[in-house]
């Protein structure tokens, strides 16, 4: 006889009545979990929608402002763009040259009202100089007045710096942010012109487009349309770049990148958690479903029960997490809020959220279907593995009570403290390198290896006004009076305080080769480091192609190459330039004789210049005529006699218009603005990561105190103490605190060091720094974490009778 | 014809190469409407027997038979249905859904199966047990013999073949105990119930219309 046993929609109706009845019995344990799952989604969307709320606000920045730009020569072409539909508004700029004058720098340009007032850059009071005697000074330059200035003051300015100083009037004041002694002063069209009386003032058009398109090509037609209308030069047009790349999402790469790292690994701990919480919940009631199918339960009924708890479970939880995490993304940054990225960004989540659920419950929804009703009538633990004692005779402590049920579900306590120790051991890890980073090290090592200040020639001169301003000015001084000479030198030895002074050959070459162009990066002046026999034996060591050999490197004029700054091989040939004897530019093929490590040279033959690739000394005085190639003399002085050497210094450099002083704190501030930018974000996974674990000790500890409670009450019938009863959770929360916190520091603290090593092999940047303070902040919030688990839990213990707890079935 | 029959019965587990006999060959009938008592000594067998009678494990060997209808091969699918709608199990420890009242345990065979409740039977059996003042109450919120009459009451409602007791009084106390004995032949007598009860209690055991000793798995008198 077939027993008919399909499930009709009234008997689905039974079962989620039965799921309905069995959360609301067990209110406290459905409570965590659903809030587990709302703050772990919040989590994962708050990150995300923050993240790309940043992108989303930097965009604002450049939002409606398509413009590009192209050289004018007359007010009729600007009259004609100002005509044309697709313009919103023409701004002009000209840029009119600068100059170096004690100890300050004036940049001095003319814009009109248009271009200050809709480029929005600047905020100003006043007017802007419309007379030849009328100025606009930034507020800042009151530092150098030594008072406020203020609207209507006479000042005695020196505009370009070839010692005509003249009275202008403060037409108008600018609130723009200048770096330190160095000031934009903008001047009338007039003054442009009589600035420029002999050729053209350089005035560029900024044309503001009617459009929304940042497609660079769309913009450079748009561009070129307006061009030939107006009867411009169609070579000087060209878009904005900054638009184009901020609104593309370019210019927040560095968001973008961070975003995607960051979502997976936050998804993933979330994914761990509540996937452990409902394998947890499901195992844990094995028993009850083996009751259920005693009693007549099928497999199939009890699965539609999980999977409707499940779905409860999930939609509840999910959903208020979304709620919570699009209001706490909403409140960091209001501006950057879209609803197009929380929705979007809602969904995907919601949807991997639910798979990792059905994940989760695949494996327990199976055991628990297949329970033998044996097992789950009358057995107590049927799952899991039972904890035995190798050891007659252990005394049954409340210690070992608590050690006991550490060990009697290894997996969950293995999981919760992974979690809790990875958020840790990252967070140690990141702050030993972090705090190990040394920019100056770095700093020293690269581009100061003689001393934190280096004097070289002056690559511009003083001003930009003079009229005998010439093309490659530092050769050309270096080949009729070097200024880093011996004089020099003995007068910097003279500085009280000055220990050591070294001077170093370089000199001003760049190479054109299939592929780009090399010109000497160094951020400081732009030299190519000479070398001479001597130096040339020691780089030998240093060379990991072709080879360093003077008299070859001599003959051919060839050129030792920085690996990994091009893409050549030994024996290709390059387009060395420069500026010959006479003062012409040259061009000549060279061939690269070797290529030499970096790190490996600066280690052997220390270099100040940076540069990527180096000639030797009889080679840069053939082609360029320079006999005296001194190009960088480094200063290495007292520490306690740092403000005396610097300021002397700096009084020699202004006396002379032919040499400038470079400091190491540029330097170590680039470098230092790149080590956070690659730190912070690791220093916000971890503390995810740190966020993470606690959310599932606070699980683990809170659901435990909810599952066992039948159990203590037992052990309280028996004749345990309530004391005793507390030392075993105190038991279970100190483990869980010793060990993770021994795992963080152990495993952090060795990471770190590794990392360190690696970094320092590389990079030379590091000074190894353990992190004290971030290891105790680490260790004070998990005390405080554990603190509040364990009052929380005495305080719920004391609450609880006997009687009632006895009367709970498992 | 017999409401229940076994014949051969065999359960042998394999523990890590050591065979142990639970049941080494029980033939068994039980009329409709006889109370049968089940004694031994304990590890003899005679929860396993109910088991397997109760078709909550599968015989080694063997047929088993309620009702005319062999369940020693069904599936496990289609035993638990079949135990649903023919077995009433009566528990030691009482198992009762601690999250379902007291009325919805007594009806949950039944709701699982979407059969009606016949409302008569119902107030007849809750009249009988004394449950009338328990019903929306919840299982932590009783005193054994309560649970016990509501673990009854639960085996009742679904009209089963046979009902398996399995130690009824193994947790109460000597009144309660008696109590329960009470009712559990008055369930016999008065809706014509087939029990088979396992009881250590020799003076337990003499309220049944039989008593079956099984020793080392099998029968030894029936």
């Amino acid at each position: 006889m077939k027993i008919e046993y399909e499930v009709s929609k009234n008997n689905k109706k039974f079962i989620r009545q039965l799921a309905k009845q069995d959360m609301r019995f067990e209110k406290s344990k459905t409570a965590i979990s659903v809030f587990t799952i709302g703050i772990s989604v919040a989590f994962i969307l708050a990150v995300i929608l923050v993240l790309l709320g940043a992108a989303e606000k930097h965009k604002l920045t450049q939002a409606g402002k398509a413009q590009i730009t192209m050289a004018i020569t007359d007010a009729e072409q600007i009259k004609k763009l100002q005509e044309q539909p697709e313009t919103e508004w023409v701004g002009i700029s000209a840029t009119l040259g600068f100059s170096y004058q004690d100890g300050i720098t004036l940049n001095v340009l003319y814009e009109d009202k248009q271009q200050i007032e809709k480029q929005e850059r600047i905020k100003y009071i006043g007017e802007i100089p419309s007379k030849e005697n009328e100025v606009m000074l930034p507020s800042q330059y009151s530092s150098v007045l030594d008072k406020e200035i203020k609207i209507g003051d006479y000042v005695n300015l020196d505009i370009t710096g070839t010692g005509t100083s003249e009275k202008y009037i403060v037409s108008g004041i600018a609130d723009i942010r200048c770096l330190e002694k160095d000031f934009f002063v903008w001047v009338s069209e007039k003054k442009a012109e009589e600035l420029y009386r002999d050729s053209l003032v350089p005035r560029t058009a900024y044309i503001r487009m009617s459009t929304d398109s940042y497609d660079m090509n769309i913009l450079n037609n748009m561009g070129m349309s307006l061009a030939e209308k107006a009867g411009v030069i169609k070579e000087s047009v060209s878009p904005i770049m900054d638009y184009c790349v901020v609104m593309s999402g370019g210019d927040m790469g560095g968001i973008y990148i961070t975003i995607f790292p960051v979502s997976i690994v936050v998804f993933l701990l979330a994914s761990v958690i509540v996937y452990s919480i409902f394998y947890a919940s499901v195992m844990k009631n094995v028993r009850g479903f083996g009751r259920l199918c005693a009693i007549g339960m099928s497999k199939k009924q009890i699965c539609q029960m999980v999977k409707f708890e499940r779905n409860i479970y999930s939609i509840c939880g999910i959903l208020s997490g979304i709620i919570l995490g699009g209001f706490i993304s909403f409140i960091v940054n209001v501006e950057g809020f879209r609803i197009k990225n929380f929705l979007t960004a809602s969904i995907i989540i919601a949807i991997l959220m639910f798979l990792v659920i059905k994940i989760a419950l695949y494996k327990p929804v199976k055991i628990a279907s297949t329970i033998s009703p044996i097992e789950g009538s009358k057995w107590i633990n049927a799952s899991g593995n039972n904890y035995v004692s190798r050891k007659i005779g252990n005394k049954l402590t409340a210690t070992r009570i608590g050690i006991i049920n550490l060990r009697r579900n290894l997996k969950k306590t293995i999981l919760t403290i992974f979690i809790l120790s990875f958020g840790g051991i990252l967070l140690v890890t990141v702050s030993t390198v972090a705090e190990s980073l040394s920019a100056r090290k770095m700093a020293e090592f690269y581009m100061f290896p003689y001393g934190d200040i280096q004097i070289r020639i002056q690559s511009v001169g003083k001003t930009t006004f003079d009229e005998n301003i010439q093309q490659d000015r530092i050769s050309n001084l270096q080949r009729t009076k070097n200024p880093l000479n011996e004089s020099l030198t003995n007068t910097l030895k003279n500085i009280h305080g000055v220990k050591k002074i070294n001077t170093e050959n370089a000199v001003n070459l760049s190479i054109e080769y299939q592929g780009g162009t090399l010109a000497t990066s160094g951020g400081t002046g732009g030299l190519t480091s000479v070398l001479n026999e001597e130096q040339c034996a020691l780089l030998s060591q240093a060379v990991i192609q072709g080879s360093s050999d003077y008299a070859e490197l001599s003959k051919k004029n060839g050129i030792l190459l920085r690996n990994g700054t091009a893409d050549l091989h030994v024996g290709d040939t390059v387009l060395l330039e420069g500026t010959d004897k006479s003062g012409n530019e040259f061009k000549t093929e060279v061939p690269v004789i070797g290529i030499y490590d970096q790190n490996l040279q600066q280690e052997i033959c220390p270099l100040s210049s940076g540069s990527d690739f180096i000639v030797v000394d009889n080679t840069a005085r053939k082609l360029t005529g320079i006999e005296e190639l001194t190009g960088i003399i480094t200063v290495d002085y007292a520490r306690n006699q740092e403000d005396n050497v610097k300021s002397q210094m700096e009084y020699l450099c202004d006396q002379s218009d032919q040499i400038e002083m470079y400091g190491i704190e540029e330097s170590i501030k680039t470098r230092s603005e790149i080590f956070d930018a690659k730190t912070q974000p690791l220093y916000l996974i971890s503390l995810i990561l740190f966020i993470f674990g606690i959310i599932s000790l606070v699980n683990t500890s809170l659901t435990n105190l909810i599952v066992r409670k039948r159990e203590f009450a037992l052990l309280e019938a028996i004749g345990m103490t309530g004391k005793q009863i507390r030392k075993v959770v105190l038991t279970e929360e100190i483990s869980y605190f010793i060990i993770s916190t021994l795992l963080t520091l152990v495993i952090g603290n060795i990471g770190g060091i590794l990392m360190c090593n690696y970094l320092e092999k590389t990079s030379h940047c590091v000074k190894l720094k353990l992190p004290f303070v971030i290891s105790i902040i680490y260790i004070v919030s998990l005390v405080l974490v554990e603190l509040i688990i364990i009052w929380r839990s005495f305080a719920k213990m004391k609450e609880d009778s006997i009687v009632e707890s006895l009367s709970i079935q498992e | 014809m017999a409401i229940l029959e076994t014949v051969g019965l065999k359960k042998y587990y394999d523990i890590e190469g050591n065979i142990t006999k639970a049941l080494d060959g029980i033939d068994f009938t039980a009329e409709k409407g006889e109370f049968v008592a089940i004694v031994g000594s304990s590890g003899s067998g005679k929860t396993t027997f109910l088991n397997m009678v109760g078709g909550l494990d599968e015989p080694t060997y063997g047929k088993i038979y309620i009702t005319g209808t062999e369940i020693s091969k069904m599936p496990k699918e289609e035993r638990t249905i079949f135990r649903r709608r023919k077995v009433g199990f009566i528990f030691q420890n009482y198992n009762l859904i601690p999250f379902l009242k007291v009325y919805d345990n007594i009806l949950l065979s039944l709701k699982l199966d979407d059969r009606n409740v016949d409302r008569e039977l119902f107030r007849n059996i809750v009249s009988v047990l004394g449950l009338e003042q328990q019903l929306q109450k919840r299982p932590n919120q009783l005193s054994g013999g309560q649970q016990q009459r509501v673990a009854i009451a639960r085996a009742l409602i679904s009209k089963p073949a046979i009902i398996l007791a399995d130690e009824p009084t193994g947790n109460l106390d000597s009144q309660t105990s008696q109590d329960v004995m009470r009712l559990l032949k008055v369930t016999n007598t008065s809706f014509n119930q087939t029990v088979i009860m396992i009881t250590h209690n020799n003076q337990i055991a003499q309220l049944a219309d039989r008593i079956v000793r099984i020793e080392d798995g099998k029968i030894y008198n029936s």
